[in-house]
This record gives structure tokens, C-alpha cells and sequence, in this order.
């Protein structure tokens, strides 16, 4: 137990306002909590702190095919298209080809920053694969390749969006990693009027 | 003392006495013989007797036999001593009749004499074993005279056109280094009008360009056609991705406009789990802390093989007349540990189960049945 001391009374602030020396009773006491420095030092992207962390069997679909042996045309192609919802033209927005990394960060890319306090108001972008909504968070979700006994898998995780992820229509919990099959739909909020972006996963 | 059982003296011409007496016979040879030779004269030399008188000198035939004399006799005594000395040189003579072809014109038969080396015999016999001196050269040996050529040369001056040397050909004519004849080389003047190239050369130099040329075409035109196939792959795979995109967002995905939207249930994340997990058959893995530190990179986990090899070890006897520390195939055992030996268990299974007849897999129970009829109770 922290034993407050009391101060002797002295005749020369006798008489004096107490109200002045009552700041210096204040007492500091020590935060424990982690300070995140090292994981921004060991894991960060432009001064921001990154939250996924690639498994141990985390590789490239190329990688593992160049592992197999495989010739071009018994490779797997694996593709993201992006529709929007309202287009006329009902052709993709865009396609990322996801077949050159292991994993994919996917978040806001507004062009502007949401912060007003910054002057110029710069976004600093830090997912690979960028949606233009201002619900979306600036690390919304992942999708990462994994080596599970052998076989090429491809997982999405939910990074604990604000708004959160759905998969066909079903929000995901969030920091799981949930298999990603030919043809699903991702959305990346949980209430459909703020969904306009739809994102299908495609392989072949 | 003269008696008569000796002969007569030889150069005694005295009376022979028949008395014994010696005083009488020994004056009397004495005095004789003395007496009768003895002049005055004889006592002076002839010098000084007879000064002008000539001494003569002995005439060449004398002096030839006399060197031939002494030489046999001599040579006597070296023959006498070379047959005794160890070192046995000597001539030989040594008739042979040989069957001699014409062209040598020699006679049918002919010597040949083999002289070995003389050693020298007044040399000690030890020295000769140890080294051998040599004698010198026989009279047979003729001396070889030294012959000196004439100082000028009898010939003129060479024509200087015989010792011109044409200019050498070059490697890219001759590559192989051939020996080309004078008349043949390309730096002679004379033979300029002669110079041709043969055909042979040209022809296999546009047979050679003809052939690198086909075969290019060859390997480009099958990398072109290799290159359109693949693509013609890619554009199927690509178009058949957009027509899967396409269906995969009609069916999952808008609803259509003017349909009713129906509030969607709170569900918990134990509900959501199962369905995608269990209804939909996907992978899904535990949670996951996000924000954590990035792994540093480490090496593979280092353990002492020795735990192993004292695991595979313990089956193996102790005992006196064990050479070994371990069994020949102990690395057999220590690569088995994490793996199941399903053989060691079918063997097992098989010889506890005596009933089963070679059959794989689990263990049936068969009904049981006794044959005390004591225990039945209703009976």
C-alpha cells in the first residue's frame, strides 16, 4: 500500500489557501500495458503497424506448383474479381491475379484521407488489394495461401473489421482463418446496403 | 793327383810315365806345356809391340746374325715367362672356308687372326688383376693419315633463282597444314596464270550455309508454334474464369430488385462456425492473434542423436562376449520410432487370435458356448 506522507505544517504557510498544494499529492502510477513498438519495428508497412502475421506454411501458389513440377497447362490460375453492384455494363471493375504472392491484404483506398486534422490529406495505403468505400477498414481482411499436409489451400481472415467481413451472405468471426472455395463472394460489411463492391474468388 | 783311374788330361801331350811317383809327372806337364807356348813376346801388349797395327770391325752380315741370335734368345726367355703368367695372351691363327658371294671377290678360303691385349710382363702379377695397362698398338697397326681438303670450291656460283623461296601459304588456305609443292604455292609469279580454286570449296560452303539456314527456320518456327498454343490455353482459362465470375455472383450474390429482404438472424460465432465448418465441409482454424510481433527467422531445431540411439540400444544384450556397442542396423530403428509397423501388428493380432485364418483387421468375438450342462437351470 502506497502511505501518503503528510507534510509538516510550518508557521510560514500558516494561514495559506490549501487549495494550492493540493496538486502535489497527485500520485503516477506505472502502465504495463504493451507499448506495440515491437511489433511495429518487426512488422509495419510505411510507419503503420501491420496486424496479420504470415503462418509458418504461408507460399505462393507458383511456388508450390514450381515444387510439383506442374507445366503451364496443368497450373491453376487463381483470380479476385471486383464487380460493382449498380454498373451498367456489368463487366468486372478490376481482376487481381493472386497467383505471384501468398498473401493478400485487402482495404480501404479511398485516394483521400479520412483524417481531418491532416492538412494535405494524404492516405497512406496499405492493403494490396484496395476498395474505395469508406466503410471498409484501412485492414479489413486477408487472404492467405497455406501448405496444409500437402495440398495448396487458400483461407480468407477477418483482421476485426469494424464492420466485418461476409462470406456468401454469412458474416465471418473475425481473426479465423475460413477456406476459400472457387466462386465465393466476399463482401466487406456486414449490412448489404453499405455493400457495394463484391468480391469473387476464382480458380481454375 | 793325376792316377791311372782317371781319364788322360785333354790338352796334355806329356810322356805317360808308368812309375808311381807324382813329383816327376806334374813338373813335366807343367814345364811342357808352359815351355812350349810361352814366348817373351807374349807378355807385351800388341799395342805397344806393334803401334800401327788396325783393329778390324766387324762386317754387317756378322752383325745381323748376331742381332738375330740374341733376339731368338730372347724371345725364348718372354715366351718362356708368358706361358707362366696368369694373363694368357696370345695369337691364334684360325683357318675357316667360307662359301664367299661373288660380288665381295674374295677367295674361298681365308685367316682370320684374333689378338687379344697384351699386358706388360714385367709389371707384377697383382697389378694386372686390379687394372689393366695397356700395351702399346701392334706393328700391324697402320697409321691413319690425316687428309686436309683443297681451300676453293671447285664449283661456281649457285644460280641464285634455284634458292629463291616463294612466300609461305597461308593457315586459311591450307588449314590442315599439307606439304604444298613449289610449283603449287600461290606466292610463285610464274604460276600465277595457273592459279584455280576448286569448286568442291564453294559447294560445300552454300551446302553448309543452306542447311544452318533451314534449321533456324526449323527452331523458330516450332518455338512460334509452341508460343501459340500456350496462349490460346491462357485465353481459355481466362474466359472460362469471366464465365465462372459471372455465374458465381448471379447465384450467390444480389438479390434481385423488388424482392422482399428478409431481416437476417443474429446468429452466434458457435453457429457460424459449424455451419461453414461442418455444412459447408471448409477448413476452419483456431483464432488467431492479430497485431503480434513478426517471428524472427531461426535454424532447424538441433537434438543429440544420442537419445535415440540409447532408446534403439536398450533392446540389445550385455554381456561378455558382445563386441559390438551397437546393432548393425540401429539407424533402422532410430528412423522408425514416429512411424506405425502395421505387419508387427497383424502378426501379433494373428498369433493371439488362433482361430483367424490369415484374415486382416479387427478382432471378431465368436459366440460363446459351454459345455457343462450342470449350468443350465432349466434343464
Amino acid at each position: 500500500m502506497f502511505h501518503r506522507r503528510k507534510r509538516p505544517y510550518n508557521t510560514r504557510n500558516y494561514g495559506h489557501d490549501d487549495k494550492k498544494f493540493k496538486s502535489q499529492y497527485i500520485d503516477i502510477m506505472p502502465d504495463f500495458s504493451p507499448s506495440g513498438l515491437l511489433e511495429l519495428e518487426s512488422n509495419n508497412k510505411e510507419g503503420i503497424a501491420l496486424k496479420h502475421v504470415e503462418p509458418q506454411d504461408a507460399i505462393s501458389p507458383d511456388n508450390y506448383m514450381d515444387m510439383l513440377g506442374l507445366e503451364a497447362r496443368d497450373r491453376t490460375m487463381y483470380e479476385l474479381v471486383i464487380y460493382r453492384k449498380n454498373d451498367k455494363d456489368k463487366g468486372p471493375w478490376k481482376r487481381y491475379d493472386l497467383n505471384g504472392r501468398s498473401c493478400y491484404l485487402v482495404g480501404r483506398e479511398l485516394g483521400h484521407s479520412l483524417d481531418t486534422d491532416l492538412d494535405d490529406r494524404t492516405e497512406i495505403v496499405v492493403a494490396d488489394i484496395g476498395i474505395p468505400e469508406e466503410t471498409s477498414s484501412k485492414q479489413h481482411c486477408v487472404i492467405q495461401f497455406r501448405n496444409v499436409r500437402g495440398i495448396l489451400k487458400c483461407y480468407v481472415m477477418d483482421l476485426d473489421s469494424s464492420n466485418g467481413t461476409c462470406l456468401n451472405n454469412v458474416v465471418i468471426p473475425g481473426a479465423r482463418y475460413i477456406e476459400l472455395r472457387s466462386g465465393d463472394v466476399l463482401t466487406l460489411s456486414e449490412f448489404e446496403e453499405d455493400n457495394d463492391y463484391e468480391l469473387i474468388f476464382m480458380n481454375v | 793327383m793325376f792316377s791311372n783311374r782317371l781319364p788322360p788330361p785333354k790338352h796334355s801331350q806329356g810322356r805317360v810315365s808308368t812309375a808311381l811317383s807324382s813329383d816327376r809327372v806334374e813338373p813335366a806337364i807343367l814345364t811342357d806345356q808352359i815351355a812350349k807356348n810361352v814366348k817373351l813376346d807374349d807378355f807385351i801388349p800388341k799395342r805397344q809391340s806393334n803401334f800401327e797395327l788396325s783393329v778390324p770391325l766387324p762386317t754387317k752380315a756378322e752383325i745381323q746374325e748376331c742381332t738375330a741370335r740374341t733376339k731368338s734368345y730372347i724371345q725364348r726367355l718372354v715366351n718362356a715367362k708368358l706361358a707362366n703368367s696368369n694373363n694368357r695372351a696370345s695369337s691364334r691363327y684360325v683357318t675357316e672356308t667360307h662359301q664367299a658371294p661373288a660380288n665381295l671377290l674374295l677367295n674361298n678360303s681365308h685367316h682370320i687372326e684374333v689378338v687379344s691385349k697384351q699386358m706388360d710382363p714385367l709389371l707384377p702379377r697383382f697389378v694386372g688383376k686390379k687394372a689393366r695397362k695397356v700395351v702399346a698398338p701392334t706393328e700391324n697397326d697402320e697409321v691413319v693419315p690425316v687428309l686436309h681438303m683443297d681451300g676453293s670450291n671447285d664449283r661456281g656460283e649457285a644460280d641464285p633463282n634455284e634458292w629463291k623461296i616463294p612466300a609461305a601459304v597461308s593457315n586459311w588456305k591450307n588449314p590442315n597444314g599439307y606439304t604444298v609443292a613449289l610449283e603449287r604455292r600461290v606466292g610463285k609469279a610464274l604460276d600465277n596464270e595457273n592459279n584455280t580454286i576448286n569448286d568442291g570449296f564453294m559447294k560445300l560452303s552454300e551446302a553448309l550455309e543452306n542447311a544452318d539456314k533451314k534449321a533456324r527456320q526449323e527452331i523458330r518456327s516450332k518455338m512460334e508454334l509452341k508460343r501459340l498454343a500456350m496462349e490460346q490455353e491462357m485465353l481459355a482459362k481466362e474466359s472460362k474464369l469471366k464465365e465462372l465470375s459471372q455465374r458465381a455472383r448471379y447465384h450467390n450474390g444480389t438479390p434481385q430488385t423488388g424482392a422482399i429482404v428478409k431481416p437476417k438472424k443474429q446468429t452466434s460465432t458457435v453457429a457460424r462456425l459449424k455451419e461453414l465448418a461442418y455444412s459447408q465441409g471448409r477448413d476452419v482454424s483456431e483464432k488467431i492473434i492479430l497485431g503480434a510481433a513478426k517471428r524472427s527467422e531461426q535454424p532447424d531445431l538441433q537434438y543429440d542423436s544420442r537419445f535415440f540411439t540409447r532408446g534403439a540400444n536398450a533392446s540389445a544384450k550385455r554381456h561378455e562376449d558382445q563386441v559390438y556397442d551397437n546393432p548393425l542396423f540401429v539407424q533402422q530403428d532410430i528412423e522408425s520410432i514416429y512411424k506405425t509397423n502395421y505387419e508387427k501388428l497383424d502378426e501379433a493380432v494373428n498369433v493371439k487370435s488362433e482361430g483367424a485364418s490369415g484374415s486382416h483387421g479387427p478382432i471378431q468375438f465368436t459366440k460363446a458356448e459351454s459345455d457343462d450342462k450342470s449350468d443350465n437351470y432349466g434343464a
